[in-house]
Parts: C-alpha cells; structure tokens; sequence
C-alpha cells in the first residue's frame, strides 16, 4: 500500500470519528451515563456494530454501481415504498437538521454569549457559505477533524478513573439497577437510534458516489467504516463513562447541551471546557450540514434529478435548491423556540421508527446480482445484517410506546 | 385485523395512561428535576470559584439553569394538590424559588460564589428529601 493510501485511509479515519458523535449520541449518551451508570455500554456496541455493517454495505453497493443507494431505492422496491421511505427520511432530517442547528447556536452562546435566536441566523448563514464554498472532501474534513476535539471526552474518562471491571461488564446486557424497567428499554431505543440514524448512511453512500469511489475503494470502504465507527463509538462511551462518574453520583439528569461541557470542565479546567465547546460546536455543525445534504441526496435520487455537490449549483439547481430549503425549514423550526435537546430526542425516536424503510432497502440491494455481481454479501454480512434487519423492528415498533410510557425519558 | 385491534388499544391505553398520572408522580419529577438542576447550579458555581470554567460560560449556562428551575415553578404553581401532598408542594416550592434565585446570583459580579454554591447543594439535598417522602 503507498503512503498516499495509508494517508487517504487516515484522514477518512480521522473525520469518520469526528464526524460519527452528533447532538443525539450528545444527548442520550450523557442522560444514560447519568442514569444507568455503565449498564448501557453494550447498546452503544451494538448500536456501532449495526452502523459499520449496514454502511459497509452502503459504500460497497455506490463503489460496485456507481450509484448512492437512494437511487435504487425506488427502483428496487417501487414507487410506493420508495415514496414512503422519502417521506420518513426527510422528516427526520428536517426535525435532525434542526436540533443540530439549535445545538451550534448553543455552543456559539455558551461561548460569546450573544443572544441566542441572533446566533441560529449567523449559525445557518455560516453552514450555507461553508456548504457553498468547500469542495465536498473538506467539509468532510473540516468538520470532522475539528469534531476530533470531542476526544477530550475520551481522555477525561481515563482521567476520571472509572471502575474499568464494571465499565467491561457494561458490554454484557442484563438486568439493570436504578430506574424504571420502561425507561432502560427507551434509553436502549434511544442510543440503537442515535447510533444508527438513517441519514448516516446515505451521506455515507451518496459522499462514496461524490467522492468516485470505484471497485479500488473496496477496501478503503471496509477500513473507514470499521475502524472510523469503532473509534467514533469508543467516544460515545467516553461521555457515557463520564456522565456517570461526574453526574450519577450528583443526582444530576443533563438537560442541557452545556452539561457535557461543564464535565469536561470539570476534569481538565478552561481548556478542557473550550476543547469540549470547540468538538461539541463542529460535530453538530458537520451533522447540520450532512442531514441537509442527505435530504437533498434523497429528494434528487428519488425524482431523478441531477445532484451531487462535485457537479456545482449551476448544474444542479434543484438539488442546490433542496438543501438550502432544508435549511431555511430547519432555520424556522428551530426559531419557534422549541428546545434542542427534546427536539433530538424527538427526532431520534423518530428516526427509530423510520429504520426498517431505511435499511431494508439496503439490504435487498446489496443481495442483488443484478446491481452487484460477484460483489453480493457474503454469509457473514447477511448473517449480520438480518440479525441487524430483527433488532430494527424490535425498536421500531416498541419507540413510539416507550416514549410515551416515559413522558419522553422523564420518569 | 385482530393484531392491529390489539396494537391500537395498547396505543390508546399508553397514552390515556400517560394523560391521567397522578399529581404524586408529577411531584416526584418536579422534584428530581429539581434536585438535578440544584446540583448542577452547585457544581458549576464549585468550578467557577477554582475558575475550571469561563465566566461567560457560566452566566449563559446559570440562566439556562435558571430558566429551567422558572419551569419548574410554573409547574408547582399550576399544581392542584391534594391535601395530604400540600406540605411537599409547598416545601418544593419554597426550595424552588430559593435556587433559582441562586442560580441567578451565581452569574452576577461581585456575588458569593462559594456559598451560593453550598446553598445550592442544600437545596438538591432538600429537593432530594422531599422527593423521597411519602
């Protein structure tokens, strides 16, 4: 392998992590550190394992045809169940694009201290002109390197010196301690959704198509998808260690997007705090631009239109058109005042429900010789994958009801 | 036919559960969240007297700690408790309107720092009393 390899390897790596924590993994990572302690960890594994498999089979289906999965989406499963999955993606990326939004203004108050609707306009302002501006490959970069920033979190949990005995038990499911039975199930709803949100990996099949991934890229695919998820988990579960060393034993239920930020704080001092602020502010903005963007993805793949960022607005104005209107939308939900935190728990029960419309698809596709030749799953990816294809339904039927037997993770 | 029956009536019994929960329950969370809020505000004042964190960052993050517990007090004051729950109510309230008086002198120049966070340890310890009973 040549060093301009091992270096694409590297950086695709390095913005996978930075890229993989958004406002959900923020959220419902803290709230059930700060509940559960580390009984939860083995969810966030599961959570990882689901999205490295099913995004494997995302970049593999895009290297192999030469096309984002969205694209075959309808012409796979027609128009009806194409339209129905569209419907439900863009829902959840708009509801998603919002909280993300809501959450850079946020870190950009909690650093100026500017008023708070001002910074939603100067936030969205600011995403579009980096939208526009940077070639496809650097906002991937720009954000995901910056989001590395989040690491603080990781280095704090050693800091914290957690019970590791007890954190390496959190990966074997069981029975829990402290809180309701109803509310472990919606956190174990919650962080399978966060972990595995549907926009993920269509920005993770359309950016293969962006970037020209061909058959070479195979393995570049597989090594990005493991090792980048793998360690973008390894951060989840560094809040989750965190919130439990710092906030269960403080009786402390993070409803703010401060919260984690004061942790960090907490461990390391000012530097701790603006590394945290720093990672907090470019992961959630990355993800604002990826959820607009995945809508855009989808709206264009599934009518047919021209698309693609590489291609320049001139040559796609309707799909310029969309993630800007994305935008807009997610501007003006997110001014109502509406909190960003209850809004992404919304949004990632939502998606929950959307999963099976996401990755059936995905699965059927990647089965097929027609799209994919010799290049079908092997025993393990199916193995994985309707195992996975199981879990989806599970979660996806119990979300709605969890939600409300929990008054939305309250009690 | 029969499974979608059954789906809608488990549908209809979570949420009619959910509409008809006891003023016991809703004081319950009032009072963990408060607890939470209280000591959160406490930990976040410790910080800021070993100045761990920005000021800027600490005012902002106070008033959204504030506006939180305001919450709280118009969910205490809206409440229409039995008799036998009124002390709590009460109680609540008053630890309420205290932390969240606090929490706003906490972000002020010139104010205790220290012993506004001590005071609010208290309140999530008072908080945490009346949350736990009966």
């Amino acid at each position: 392998m040549s060093l301009k390899n091992m270096l694409a390897i590297a950086l695709g790596i390095l913005s996978a992590i930075g890229g993989f924590v958004d406002i959900g993994d923020l959220v419902f990572n803290t709230q059930a550190g700060a509940t559960f302690g580390f009984q939860l960890i083995w969810v966030v594994a599961i959570g990882v394992l689901g999205i490295i498999v099913y995004s494997e089979m995302c970049g593999r289906v895009s290297a192999v045809s030469g096309r984002p999965v969205f694209d075959l989406v309808r012409e796979r499963t027609g128009f009806g169940a194409g339209l129905a999955t569209l419907v439900a993606s863009e829902v959840v990326n708009l509801m998603t694009c919002a909280a993300e939004i809501g959450g850079v203004a946020i870190c950009l108050k909690l650093l100026s201290g500017l008023p708070y609707r001002m910074l939603i306009a100067g936030a969205v302002i600011a995403l579009v002109i980096a939208s526009w501006t940077l070639r496809f490959q650097w906002i991937e970069r720009l954000f995901g390197y910056l989001g590395l920033c989040l690491l603080v979190f990781a280095v704090a949990a050693i800091k914290l010196h957690p019970p590791w005995a007890q954190v390496v038990h959190g990966l074997v499911p069981g029975s829990h301690e402290g809180g309701s039975a109803t509310l472990y199930l919606y956190f174990v709803v919650g962080l399978l959704g966060a972990a595995m949100t549907p926009y993920e990996v269509y920005f993770y099949s359309s950016g293969a198509v962006e970037d020209r991934w061909g058959m070479k890229e195979l393995g570049l695919n597989k090594v990005t998808a493991t090792i980048g998820y793998s360690l973008g988990g390894v951060l989840s579960v560094s809040l989750m260690i965190v919130a439990a060393m710092l906030f269960l034993p403080n009786g402390i239920s993070p409803e703010l997007l401060g919260t984690p930020a004061l942790a960090a704080g907490s461990t390391f001092g000012r530097v701790g705090l603006l590394l945290a602020l720093i990672g907090i502010l470019f992961a959630v903005g990355g993800a604002a631009i990826e959820t607009a963007f995945s809508g855009a993805y989808n709206v264009a793949q599934f009518f047919g239109w021209p698309w693609g960022k590489r291609e320049g607005p001139a040559r796609t104005p309707r799909f310029t058109a969309a993630w800007l209107i994305i935008f807009g939308l997610a501007m003006m939900v997110i001014m109502t005042g509406i909190d960003p935190v209850k809004l992404t728990e919304y949004s990632v029960i939502f998606s929950v429900v959307a999963l099976p419309l996401t990755y059936l698809p995905i699965l059927l596709v990647a089965n097929d010789r027609t799209y994919m030749g010799s290049r079908v799953n092997g025993k393990l990816a199916n193995v994985l994958g309707v195992g996975y294809m199981g879990i989806i339904l599970l979660v996806a039927v119990s979300a709605i009801p969890l939600m409300l037997l929990t008054h939305g993770g309250q009690s | 036919m029969r499974g979608w029956r059954g789906s809608s009536a488990f549908v209809l019994c979570v949420v009619l559960g959910s509409c008809t929960q006891g003023s016991q329950a809703t004081l319950a969370h009032s009072a963990e969240s408060i607890t939470s809020l209280a000591s959160e505000g406490a930990v976040l004042g410790r910080n800021l007297v070993a100045g761990r964190v920005t000021r800027r960052f600490a005012i902002q993050h106070g008033l959204d700690l504030q506006g939180l517990m305001s919450d709280q007090m118009a969910v205490l004051d809206e409440m229409t408790a039995p008799p036998g729950e009124r002390s709590q109510v009460e109680a609540l309230r008053a630890i309420t309107h205290r932390a969240a008086s606090d929490l706003r002198r906490l972000t002020e120049t010139g104010a205790d720092q220290a012993t506004l966070a001590t005071d609010l340890e208290r309140a999530a310890t008072a908080a945490e009393k009346v949350r736990g009973s009966p």
